[in-house]
């Protein structure tokens, strides 16, 4: 019993290190980093750009919606769709003082604290229809030059709170000859980890991957 | 009959005035560097409208540069509003220096747009315009062309042509707070 109880603690151990390492190796592969937190610095205080045919402006609810053709020029990705919602919140009080900010003398207590800086961010970017989304990726002088990724879905959602990004509606991520498919993939931007629901996947080096997976469990909960 | 007269005529003018009366849309009148300003049901100034030139046509107002000043709901005094009839937006896609300079002693301001014409309907309380117009924020700034504002929803439609350039800050304001929160737990694959 006990020899059997051993054999068992190393296989179930031996089983959970195989699942970190596919899991870890299909991130690394398919990691796409949304302009999350990790890589903010990278931003290079570069803009985003939209276009599309339409735009609603709700100030009330701090809602833009962009409608027809809308591409999206990011300094990491560019990103097109067919409709595109942007969700703004208030940003958390900062004790310490903004450096944008510019305290002027209340001589009679009209003035009050001028602000160049905005109060608002985004919370969360949903695309919809025809979703494709490419990285861009930067060519390193002395390495060879990385893949192209791709993700295609029919519905992305970029959750800023929580770093992540969740493709549905037959989402597909591809790098090169690298294919992963799946219900619902959940990409966590700041841990570069991904969940796949319902994932099949065709990688290009067999000795480093595992071949085919089906329904494979979610490594982490699915973000909403 | 001179009486009779009398009385045709009194009639005739007081059906005038009364038709003006329930037209209540008031005579036509050109205004030049107007500012008129709008509020919701609990009198709280919520928009400034800008003009260099207005002329009342019935019910619409034509409008020559307008420009619209929105206002923040944080403003608890009003004379924390400046005029800001001599805004100038700037292109987009401008520095940032450019953009804070804009923006410097405007804290009243949540949104300022800008067209070259548009037609205020008083009734429907809407803004139209068919040519250029610009929106500037301090999170998005956005060049379009013809639109539809929306008093009392608060909602701007532009009609075509819609370009955006999202600022940096809207986008990274979560990284600071992220970065600092390291110690966040995630979870891990098992």
């Amino acid at each position: 019993m006990k020899k059997t109880t051993s054999f068992g603690k190393v296989f179930f151990l031996l089983s959970m290190l195989s699942v970190l390492l596919i899991c870890a190796d299909a991130a690394a592969q398919f990691s796409m980093s949304a302009g999350g937190s990790r890589s903010k610095k990278d931003r290079k205080g570069g803009t985003t750009t939209i276009t599309s045919d339409t735009m609603d402006i709700d100030i009330q609810n701090d809602m833009a919606t962009f409608i027809g053709n809308v591409e999206v020029d990011d300094p990491e990705m560019n990103i097109k769709c067919g409709k595109m919602v942007i969700y703004l919140e208030n940003k958390p009080e900062d004790k310490t003082e903004k450096p944008d900010e510019k305290a002027v003398a209340k001589d009679d207590g009209k003035k009050s604290v001028e602000e160049t800086g905005s109060n608002k961010q985004v919370s969360r970017i949903e695309c919809i229809g025809d979703v494709v989304i490419i990285r861009k990726v930067e060519a390193v002088p002395g390495e060879p030059v990385p893949e192209a990724q791709k993700a295609i879905a029919g519905k992305a959602e970029y959750n800023l709170r929580n770093d992540t990004i969740t493709l549905t509606e037959k989402p597909v991520i591809m790098r090169g000859t690298d294919i992963l498919k799946g219900e619902r993939i959940t990409i966590n931007t700041k841990t570069e980890k991904m969940a796949v629901i319902g994932g099949t996947g065709t990688f290009s080096n067999p000795t480093k991957n595992t071949g085919d997976e089906e329904d494979k469990k979610p490594a982490e909960g699915s973000a909403k | 009959m001179r009486l009779v007269v009398l009385s045709i005529l009194a009639l005739m003018m007081s059906a005038g005035v009364v038709r003006a009366a329930n037209d209540a849309s008031g005579a036509p009148v050109t205004l030049g560097g107007f500012a008129l300003p709008e509020y919701n049901r609990d009198n709280r100034i919520q928009f400034i409208l800008y003009g260099k030139k207005a002329m009342n046509i019935g019910a619409l107002i034509e409008l020559d540069t307008p420009i619209l000043d929105v206002i923040d709901d944080k403003i608890k005094n009003v004379n924390d509003i400046v005029p800001l009839d001599k805004a100038q937006p700037y292109p987009l896609g401008a520095k940032r220096d450019e953009i804070d300079k804009f923006w410097s002693g405007k804290k009243h301001c949540r949104a300022l747009m800008s067209s070259e014409s548009a037609t205020f309907d008083k009734a429907a309380r809407m803004l139209h315009g068919d040519t250029n117009v610009y929106f500037r924020s301090r999170e998005m700034d956005i060049d379009g062309v013809g639109f539809d504002a929306d008093y009392e929803k608060k909602t701007v439609h532009i009609r075509s042509k819609v370009r955006v350039v999202l600022r940096p800050d809207a986008v990274e304001g979560f990284g600071k707070d992220k970065t600092s929160d390291d110690a966040a737990p995630s979870k891990k694959t098992k």
